[in-house]
């Protein structure tokens, strides 16, 4: 089984809220939130964790291992491969393989989520025929969007956030000379999930994450092409690097 | 026009070209431009129904038997033309019988879409699956007779020879006449370039040239931007001999609004070469066709909606062989059958 959607479907069995933080989180927060220095010094370090000091027992508390707030803001960046597919009601299926770097933002336990790409096709297909795209086109470029709501889950130190969204794909291709331009701009509805670990680095005041993403969607309809879209799937996955407020 | 008011409309274009900008999807990697030259006959002949037409040229066989053609069926309900359908592949002729197998590489598509808006229309499209048609060809004094395919089938005049027998009961029916012969190789060009009557004739922003399938090519380019209010379609042909016989010169302009509201200009100077029945060259008819009503903006080619809805083609037959002024939006008249006495 995928390790991804293992972790996800443990994950999914353990859910956190502010009334049970899960074994990734620090041990239970004040009801009241103070995010001054001063009472981030008082989180209780568990046992083991944070380096003993050289002359005595009194361990200082290891910011890295402090935990980031489960409600708070998420930002990362996201590079991996995608892909959309797609058929047209003159019977034809187009496919397109693009590298994509994207970012992936949300809020909340309970809260929102944006992820949105640029995308650079690299391959296309058609019908059976397979198209390196640096060959006809002079630009290849693309974008993708995913927004929704989430929810958020920890386990074994992981966190995993997943939910559903709507979804816009857009391939914009122009020619080389002689050849004709192509875009497409499927739209639909999808999901999407985020696993991610903290690391013990820290930048801009909040701890460094790495993780991986994926995200699946069913696309029907396109503006762009007069209802010429039957239907089409689009998968994106990859690896992220980002920013967790710490709690 | 207020600053508020640009801006209000150039939103509502971009949001018109977002949410139905670019009728079917396009296929990828395609070729604009396909087209195999074919040295050899122009015939043409009357369709089905009697505001179609049907053209066929016919390459010289290789060793094989195997000779290029290009067919296309146009439908001229008005003078300005409402779709056309065109073939190109390879005509084999087998045998004595006359069974003639059509190996057909590249079907386009130029539609009667006027009913619909023009940011929704697909225009010219062209597939490239292909597929093979069987007809009995039966070559007759001066005719070339097609049976065996409802799509082709007709009998079919060479048009170098028919050209002689251009009507000339009056000077104007002459310069009507020079028109609607020329208005065959423009109305065959128009259903092979793709993306015509359509948005995608935006692809041609970068400017494209297909080849003539006789001799000679055009150029066709796209200026104008989404916020502009103006944008420009030119095709300008050069030495451009689509069948053969007939050769068109010059630049169609159309100026239009993003909702196909403009009008045409230009001057097209054409060239009709009759070659008599023992294979003797025949006077050249040259004369020009002007899109632009002479200057008269009350006569130019009106386009309302991407349809020419009024104005008239200004025909000059040179050495004072006539004048005319055509209608675009009415049936022709004379109509090419009559024109060159097709039977």
């Amino acid at each position: 089984m995928n390790p991804l959607l293992l972790a996800i479907a443990l994950a999914a069995l353990t859910p956190v809220d502010s009334a049970a933080p899960g074994p990734a989180d620090a041990p239970p927060a004040s009801p009241s939130v103070d995010d001054s220095p001063a009472a981030t010094a008082r989180i209780p370090i568990p046992e083991g964790v944070g380096p003993a000091s050289p002359g005595g027992d009194v361990r200082q508390p290891d910011l890295s291992q402090a935990g980031i707030d489960h409600h708070g803001w998420r930002h990362a960046l996201a590079l991996g491969p995608h892909s959309t597919t797609f058929f047209s009601r003159e019977g034809s299926q187009y496919t397109f393989y693009s590298a994509s770097l994207g970012y992936l933002g949300s809020v909340g336990a309970r809260g929102a989520f944006l992820h949105a790409f640029l995308l650079m096709p690299l391959q296309a297909r058609q019908d059976g025929h397979v198209y390196a795209t640096g060959d006809y086109y002079r630009t290849r470029s693309g974008a993708d969007l995913m927004a929704g709501p989430e929810w958020r889950f920890s386990f074994r130190g992981a966190e995993a956030e997943v939910g559903p969204g709507v979804h816009a794909t857009f391939v914009y291709l122009p020619a080389k000379q002689g050849f004709a331009d192509f875009s497409a701009m499927p739209l639909g509805l999808g999901a999407t999930t985020v696993l991610s670990w903290e690391t013990r680095a820290e930048r801009l005041s909040r701890a460094v994450t790495v993780g991986t993403y994926a995200g699946l969607a069913y696309d029907f309809w396109d503006p762009m092409h007069a209802g010429d879209l039957a239907h089409g799937f689009t998968f994106r996955i990859g690896a992220i690097v980002g920013l967790g407020e710490r709690r | 026009m207020t600053r508020r008011a640009r801006r209000a409309r150039a939103a509502a274009l971009l949001l018109a070209l977002v949410t139905a900008a670019c009728g079917r999807y396009a296929n990828v990697a395609q070729k604009l431009d396909v087209t195999a030259r074919v040295a050899g006959d122009t015939w043409i002949a009357r369709g089905a129904d009697p505001t179609e037409l049907r053209v066929l040229l016919i390459g010289t066989p290789d060793p094989d038997g195997s000779a290029p053609f290009s067919f296309s069926s146009i439908v001229v309900a008005t003078s300005a033309g409402q779709s056309v359908v065109t073939l190109q592949g390879t005509w084999t002729e087998a045998g004595n019988a006359g069974t003639t197998v059509l190996h057909v590489q590249h079907e386009y598509s130029y539609p009667d879409e006027s009913g619909e808006s023009i940011l929704t229309r697909t225009g010219t499209t062209r597939t490239d699956a292909q597929y093979t048609l069987e007809v009995t060809a039966t070559r007759t004094a001066g005719q070339l007779v097609v049976a065996g395919d409802a799509g082709l089938s007709g009998t079919y005049v060479p048009l170098v020879r028919a050209l002689g027998r251009l009507a000339t009961a009056t000077p104007s029916d002459a310069a009507a006449c020079a028109f609607q012969i020329a208005n065959v190789g423009t109305l065959r060009s128009e259903g092979r370039i793709l993306g015509f009557g359509g948005p995608q004739i935006q692809q041609y922003s970068q400017a494209a040239t297909y080849a003539g399938t006789v001799a000679g090519s055009l150029t066709i380019s796209f200026s104008g931007g989404a916020t502009s209010s103006v944008v420009t379609t030119t095709i300008d042909y050069s030495g451009f001999e689509d069948v053969g016989g007939v050769q068109v010169d010059g630049a169609m302009v159309t100026d239009a609004n993003w909702g196909g509201t403009g009008h045409m200009y230009g001057v097209l100077s054409f060239t009709l070469a009759p070659v008599a029945a023992d294979g003797a060259p025949g006077t050249p008819i040259t004369g020009t066709i002007d899109y632009g009503g002479g200057g008269d903006s009350t006569k130019w080619i009106q386009i309302v909606g991407g349809n020419p809805v009024g104005g008239v083609y200004r025909v000059a037959i040179d050495g004072g062989g006539g004048t005319a002024e055509v209608p675009c939006a009415a049936p022709p008249s004379p109509s090419v059958p009559d024109c060159l006495a097709l039977p």
